[in-house]
């Protein structure tokens, strides 16, 4: 089942002589727990597509769908609450609000729904991430990897439909990597959600379900060949 | 754990505890010094009011002969506020002077600041008060309570004589002496109105009334009307009233209350828009250095409503926990230098000053300047896309940057501190104009101390010698000092030269044709000096009786050096354009002197010889709008002026001054009315004043530029901490700790520069509006101090730079690998 189309995407920045296409007319379409990766160089525009299929950034024109709707014919406030209530978003640099706790970090979405926190739901997704006793701690005190574990707590606390990941592992180091990117896969297999994954990464990019790629703002179905475990990498 | 988003907002305040500490700081002096400000202002205005109420009373109009019937009239006019009467019962002689007994009610004895030294003002039935210098002449002397006679003559509604009488009293106290009652020999008795109309008895009574206006009524206008009013012209009454005397020395207090308010005005709102700036930037700087959290908020779901929300509750936090603190430590602040400065005008309760106003005016300014503060980066943050919210660098500017080649004198540093407060021209501005206001207030502060120096003002009193010997009377013509006396003054050791004036008040009663339109137009208000009586316009003037030397000397002064003429004119003086007499016009002098108590009217038509361009030294504009030098002998002969009024003596500084001033001293005392004034002494006296002042003034510069260089620290800390990842590129491309440091200091110095600039500009254009308004009160001169300019310059460019301290290590010692990440 379809969770996500985009169509005729496009990204151009600056003009005249500094005009840039960043994204070209991306035409796309993503399955409902469906975990994508999507590969390129650097400057190939990845962030590009990956914020505007999260509602972050304007498209200079063409749309994103999501769960059957058009996600730029919303007001701005009904895009905010969208974003709040449907979209999970993971950061590469794990931008946590420095002055409120992990768990605090954790729960803000929600506080911004003005709902009631489910303290249940938050310690047990504290404990699957292994956090539970950094909950108190201020981002400051935490190491790259457990702010990042915090980063990704935050994402899936409202049980969005959809999550999107600008290179979360960039950051960290390569046991981190590992453990974060376990964490998130599991994670998402168990609640069901959906993962778009941006990364330069292959080692990363192979843990996906299906891989894009995106060349000068360009998007294409990756070309991979089969490895032992039957799995393609290019 | 927070409960709730807006929970963001303290604990962000509590996170960046030094900016949130320098916000409140910032905030709280300068609400503080706004409430200051405006105190002091009211204080300062309210003691120029109250001491001219003290010595003349508070009543803006006097009217005479008022019938019986028509008691009540007065009072009907739309303007007016109170009303008191008072009616002469008789009088008695007192040596050469007289005690008048006068009927008067309460409202009366408010208006005419009628108070008791002992006892109290009389209430009750044949109770009377009575002035302490007539109370001192008594023969008998009773206590209060005491019951004693007093044997007087009634008087008709004209002055004559009826009956002598005899009626007993109730002693119930000494009053303050009246200012006026010596000036015209005739002190006071004051009873009831109902014991004065019981002793009057039926005959035909001429009542006097005291209108005080209402606040709310311009004076002048008023005034005009309430005349027009009483004399019967704007109704078909019958007039009601002979005589009517404005309350000369007090209007023209009102007058001068009324310049300094306007020009005091102009300073409130000059520190309330420095102190908005502030506010403004010191906010605006703490709201933009979060732009990224609210980015990332805007990536987590907030709605712009909700950061709206969040920025507003912030200011309402500020506004209503620490602008509270800031008037009450303003209040207390004042009252507290208050104490410490002291003085003649500053002394009372200062509590009195707070008003409505003086709460409002802070909080509506630090209302509108948080207000704005937070309205442009809120609706930015809720405009701008969130990832774009989340580069702390902002929106790059698409326009051109200086060109290296127009900055020759600068290098690279010096031309990347001007593209850098070129890229943040907002809050440059604001920083800016904060401190150019606080510059621009030291200038006028500056110029108003030098200005208002002992010698500026005592030549305005007409203080020009070592010693001037006077009269405190100015009524009584047979004060004067004799050839004897002035020939004794001369022959004391040490006195050097001796300069005799013969004084004269008159008033010069013109023709229209000798009258300006303005003259005209004015002279119908009710303008102290200035007046018309059927058509024809009366004029005060003083006339100078003067040596032949110094008319030889104004004679040399004018074109026509053969002119042998005896009577000069000076016209139009306090920058007026009342009147249009020309050399040779005929014009009618009319003067009034005491003798015995009684007024004797003369009258003398002369030719006005020449009319100076200018007089020979500064007259007070109390002396009238002409001033007219003629020979000794003029007074003499036609007004019967006896003696000198005015003698200047001046000293050779090695003689023994204490001996002389001695001498000098006892011939005052030995002349009724007798007056010694010292130069020495009123110089002293008058720079405690100009202390006073100074220290004030100062005291609010100071806190002005001193939150001004916090807001210079403030907004430098802000751009380094926006370009943190490109100072990091630089220096990681090779850009030395010491290019760092040129560049921030040049920035802090250009800051110090165009801050000095328009900060003089401005200072000048206030002295200016200041000059124009007030010159003719304060002997003011315009004129531009070089040397303060060129020291306004180097300090401020110097404090600048000092406030780049701090940033300036911040930005040198931070880890470049750091400073090029994107790190909290």
């Amino acid at each position: 089942m379809e969770i996500m189309q985009t169509y005729e995407l496009t990204k151009v920045y600056g003009r005249a002589e500094a005009r840039v296409e960043a994204l070209k007319s991306a035409n796309l379409t993503i399955n409902k727990g469906e975990f994508v990766a999507i590969v390129g160089p650097s400057g190939s525009g990845k962030s590009t597509l990956l914020h505007l299929m999260a509602g972050l950034l304007n498209p200079t024109s063409g749309g994103v769908l999501i769960e059957g709707k058009n996600i730029y014919n919303l007001s701005e406030n009904d895009l905010s609450i969208f974003r709040r209530r449907k979209i999970g978003f993971i950061f590469q640099f794990f931008n946590l609000l420095p002055m409120l706790s992990l768990e605090e970090n954790v729960i803000l979405p929600a506080l911004l729904d003005n709902k009631k926190v489910d303290m249940e739901y938050l310690d047990e997704l504290l404990k699957v991430l292994g956090l539970t006793d950094r909950r108190r701690h201020l981002p400051g005190a935490l190491s790259g990897g457990q702010q990042q574990r915090a980063a990704i707590a935050r994402a899936l606390f409202t049980k969005p439909s959809i999550v999107f990941a600008d290179e979360p592992t960039g950051n960290l180091d390569s046991k981190s990597s590992k453990e974060v990117l376990e964490l998130m896969t599991m994670s998402i297999k168990k609640y069901n959600q959906t993962l778009v994954l941006i990364t330069h990464d292959m080692n990363v990019a192979k843990h996906a379900d299906r891989i894009l790629r995106i060349d000068d703002g360009i998007v294409s179905e990756h070309v991979t060949s089969i490895t032992a475990e039957g799995r393609d990498i290019g | 754990m927070i409960k709730n988003y807006k929970q963001l907002v303290p604990r962000y305040l509590i996170a960046n505890k030094k900016t949130s500490l320098s916000m409140v700081i910032s905030i709280l002096f300068s609400v503080a010094m706004l409430v200051s400000v405006s105190m002091f202002i009211g204080k300062y205005n309210a003691a120029r009011i109250e001491m001219a109420q003290a010595g003349h009373g508070k009543y803006h109009a006097g009217f005479s002969y008022v019938r019986e019937d028509t008691l009540g009239k007065l009072k009907r006019f739309k303007g007016t506020a109170q009303v008191g009467t008072t009616i002469t019962v008789g009088e008695l002689p007192m040596g050469s002077d007289r005690m008048e007994i006068k009927g008067a009610d309460i409202t009366a004895f408010d208006l005419l600041n009628v108070k008791a030294l002992k006892g109290r003002v009389p209430e009750k039935d044949d109770e009377v008060a009575i002035e302490q210098w007539m109370y001192s002449r008594l023969e008998k002397k009773p206590e209060i309570g005491e019951r004693f006679k007093l044997k007087y003559s009634r008087l008709d509604s004209s002055g004559h004589t009826l009956e002598t009488k005899e009626s007993e009293f109730v002693f119930c106290g000494i009053l303050e002496d009246f200012e006026e009652s010596k000036n015209f020999q005739t002190g006071k008795a004051y009873v009831t109105l109902d014991t004065a109309n019981k002793l009057i008895g039926k005959i035909f009574k001429a009542y006097e009334q005291w209108v005080e206006l209402k606040d709310t009524m311009p004076v002048e206008l008023t005034l005009e009307d309430l005349q027009a009013y009483a004399l019967g012209k704007t109704t078909n009454e019958e007039h009601i009233v002979q005589g009517y005397r404005g309350n000369f020395y007090y209007l023209t207090a009102l007058e001068q209350a009324r310049i300094a308010k306007s020009i005091t005005f102009v300073f409130n709102i000059i520190v309330a828009v420095a102190v908005a700036l502030v506010i403004y930037n010191v906010f605006n700087i703490s709201v933009l250095q979060r732009k990224k959290h609210y980015g990332l908020l805007r990536a987590i779901g907030i709605t712009q409503k909700q950061i709206k929300l969040m920025l507003f509750l912030e200011a309402f936090l500020f506004e209503a926990i620490v602008v509270p603190i800031g008037i009450a430590i303003g209040i207390l602040s004042t009252a507290l230098l208050t104490r410490v400065i002291g003085g003649t005008i500053l002394k009372g309760s200062i509590f009195k000053q707070i008003t409505p106003f003086n709460i409002l005016l802070p909080v509506f300014v630090s209302l509108i300047s948080i207000a704005a503060a937070v309205y442009s980066p809120a609706k930015l943050a809720s405009k701008v896309s969130a990832i774009e919210s989340m580069s702390m660098e902002g929106k790059k500017s698409t326009k051109k940057l200086y060109r290296a080649s127009k900055f020759k004198i600068f290098d690279y540093t010096g031309k990347m501190a001007l593209n850098n407060l070129k890229r943040y021209k907002k809050r440059f501005a604001a920083t800016v104009t904060a401190i150019a206001v606080g510059i621009a207030l030291f200038i006028f502060s500056s110029y108003v101390i030098n200005v208002l120096t002992p010698a500026s003002i005592l030549e305005v009193a007409g203080v020009r010698a070592d010693y001037v010997l006077c009269f405190s009377s100015s009524i009584a013509v047979k004060c004067g000092y004799s050839d004897e006396i002035i020939n004794k003054i001369e022959r004391i050791p040490g006195v050097k030269t001796v300069n005799k004036f013969k004084l004269l008040h008159i008033d010069y009663m013109l023709d229209s044709k000798f009258m300006t339109e303005t003259g005209i137009k004015e002279s119908k208000k009710g303008v102290p000096g200035i007046g018309c009586i059927d058509e024809r316009y009366d004029v005060v003037s003083q006339v100078y009786g003067c040596s032949d030397e110094f008319l030889l000397g104004l004679r040399k002064n004018v074109s026509d050096s053969d002119n042998k003429g005896e009577v000069f004119i000076v016209q139009n003086l306090d920058y007026k354009n009342y009147t249009k007499i020309k050399n040779g016009d005929e014009v009618e002098m009319l003067s009034q002197y005491l003798n015995g108590g009684k007024f004797v009217s003369v009258d003398k038509t002369t030719k006005v010889d020449y009319v100076l361009k200018k007089p020979p030294f500064k007259i007070n504009e109390l002396q009238g709008f002409i001033a007219t030098f003629v020979p000794y002998k003029f007074l003499e002969d036609n007004f019967k002026v006896s003696g000198f009024q005015k003698v200047e003596i001046n000293v050779d500084k090695n003689a023994n001054l204490i001996k002389i001033e001695q001498e000098l001293k006892s011939i005052a005392d030995g002349e009724r009315y007798g007056k010694l004034i010292s130069y020495e002494s009123e110089t002293q006296k008058y720079h405690s004043f100009q202390q006073q002042l100074g220290g004030l003034l100062m005291s609010i510069v100071v806190v002005i530029i001193f939150v001004g260089l916090i807001n210079i620290m403030n907004t430098l800390n802000m751009n380094i901490i926006i370009r943190k990842r490109e100072f990091g590129m630089l220096r990681a491309l090779g850009f030395t700790k010491k290019d760092m440091k040129k560049t921030l200091l040049k920035e802090a110095a250009i800051y110090g520069v165009v801050s000095s600039i328009i900060g003089v500009l401005m200072g000048y254009l206030l002295i200016w509006i200041v000059y124009r308004l007030a010159r003719s009160i304060f002997n003011l001169k315009f004129y531009v101090d070089i040397k303060l300019i060129v020291l306004t310059f180097v300090v401020t460019v110097l404090l600048g730079v000092c406030s780049s301290i701090l940033p300036l290590k911040k930005a040198t010692t931070e880890d470049i690998v750091e400073s090029i990440q994107a790190v909290e």
